[in-house]
This record gives C-alpha cells, sequence and structure tokens, in this order.
C-alpha cells in the first residue's frame, strides 16, 4: 500500500535537509529526498547552498574542531 | 598561526567583540555574556602556551566559551524562553512565497547563486553568517545556538526551554531557511 518512495514536494526536501542536521533520516525519509533530488535542478542548487551554509557554520561556531580541544 | 607572535592579550582581546556577540546572542543577558567571556579570555590567557596556533584563534576562543557557555545553561533552572512572540512558532507561513501552492521552489523568488564565486576570503564568507545569524529572532537565535554552537540534543533543549519537540524542529527549521536565504543574497552581490 505505501509506496517506498512516495514523491515528496521541494518544500518537503528543504525540511527534510534541516532535520537531517538535527537527527539521521528514516531510511524511507532518505529514500524520498534521493529521488526528489535524482529530478530536481532547484533542490541540487539548494541543497548545495544549504550544505555550503552549513560547512560555514560549522567553521564559524567551531565545530570541525574536536571540543576537547579546548580546555 | 601568526596570532601566536604577538603579545598574547592583544591578539585576545582582538576577539573579545565576536565572543560577546555569540555569548550575548545565546545568553540574552549582557551581564552572563560579559562574565563567559571573560572566563574564557582569562582561561585562554593561562592556556596560551597550550595553544600554539593548532586552529584558529577564534576558533580556538569560540570552542573554550562553548563549554562555559553550556555549563551556564545546564546550571539555570529549566523554564519556558523569556519572551515568545505569538510569531515564534505559528508555522512555516513566513516561507509561503518561496513555493508555489503546490510546494515547488517559485522561480520568481528562488536565489540560485552558489557561494565562492564572486566572495573568496573565507573570513568575508563567515562575516556573512555572522551577520544573518545576528538579524534571527532573539529566542530563534537562543534556540538554534543551542543545537548549532553547543550541539546539545534535541531533547535537552526541550526539557530546558519547555518546548515540543515539534514547536523546537519548526524554530529550527524557520532558522536555517532564512539563514540560507539571507546568505545567497549576499552570495550575489558583488564584492
Amino acid at each position: 500500500m505505501t509506496d517506498a518512495t512516495t514523491p515528496i514536494t521541494c518544500r518537503d526536501t528543504t525540511w527534510l535537509v534541516s532535520s537531517a542536521r538535527d537527527q539521521p533520516l528514516t531510511p524511507q525519509q532518505a529514500r524520498q529526498l534521493a529521488a526528489h533530488l535524482a529530478g530536481c535542478a532547484a533542490c541540487q542548487v539548494a541543497s548545495r547552498q544549504f550544505a555550503q551554509l552549513f560547512a560555514q557554520l560549522d567553521t564559524l561556531l567551531a565545530r570541525e574542531t574536536k571540543p576537547d580541544d579546548a580546555t | 598561526m601568526m596570532d601566536t607572535a604577538r603579545d598574547p592579550w592583544q591578539a585576545l582581546a582582538g576577539e573579545r567583540p565576536f565572543l560577546l556577540r555569540l555569548a550575548r546572542l545565546q545568553l540574552g543577558s549582557q551581564a552572563d555574556a560579559e562574565d563567559a567571556v571573560q572566563d574564557t579570555l582569562v582561561g585562554a590567557a593561562r592556556g596560551w602556551n597550550g595553544y600554539a596556533g593548532r586552529a584558529t584563534l577564534r576558533s580556538w576562543l569560540t570552542g573554550i566559551l562553548r563549554h562555559k557557555i553550556v555549563d551556564l545553561i545546564r546550571s539555570r533552572r529549566p523554564g519556558p524562553i523569556a519572551q515568545t512572540p505569538a510569531s515564534t512558532f505559528d508555522g512555516e507561513a513566513e516561507f509561503d512565497g518561496l513555493f508555489t501552492p503546490d510546494g515547488a521552489w517559485h522561480p520568481d523568488t528562488f536565489v540560485d547563486t552558489m557561494c565562492g564565486a564572486t566572495l573568496a576570503a573565507q573570513r568575508q564568507l563567515l562575516d556573512i553568517v555572522e551577520l544573518c545569524m545576528r538579524r534571527l529572532p532573539k529566542d530563534t537565535a537562543r534556540l538554534f545556538l543551542m543545537r548549532e554552537y553547543l550541539g546539545m540534543e534535541l531533547k535537552e533543549i526541550e526539557e530546558q526551554c519547555m518546548l515540543t519537540n515539534a514547536n523546537l524542529r519548526v524554530v529550527l527549521y524557520r532558522a536555517r531557511m532564512r539563514l540560507r536565504e539571507c546568505t545567497v543574497r549576499s552570495w550575489g552581490e558583488p564584492e
């Protein structure tokens, strides 16, 4: 009954990209996200933009250095 | 790093404004922010020889400050976040303009700029992110930084701030959506 990859919208995609930063996506969510990204040029751009933003946040907030580096 | 060649106090003082802005965003209280930053700088001065330029000075200090802020927040009694404007939790309606009614990116409002093309300097890119972060509503910034800076798990934030999981996730979503909008628009501006 439930299709493993029920299509999702671009808007749903932004929600999943944000959620994935907090907790792992379920296998079904990951499949839905991958399937949508594969066919959507705008979301490919947006998810790269999010990735760049998240990388910059990690640097700005010193998340890429191990917390134990600090005294 | 060149930083180590300078007078430690001078180098540390140069990072104070950034640390203070970060602590203020996170703690709300100016006095608490001053204390946390002061502790950080004193601790860093004491441990200066151990620093030895492993990371940039700013990220080393940002890491130390993180511990001070986590301790402070955990020592506070759980309570709802100070001022909760009604709009903080009213869902995702503010992003309606970004999408078509059926949930696709709206071609009129979608910004497809990637970073790197016009703004090469890493420091400049980070300044943009910081500026955009400072434009977030106060409570949003606090919750966002508990997650993104302090690295607290959602559950702990929910308990500390007396929020439901659904509310917290919407706040984090909105913060990231706003930051994306804000940063991609700056990436598109000529240097």
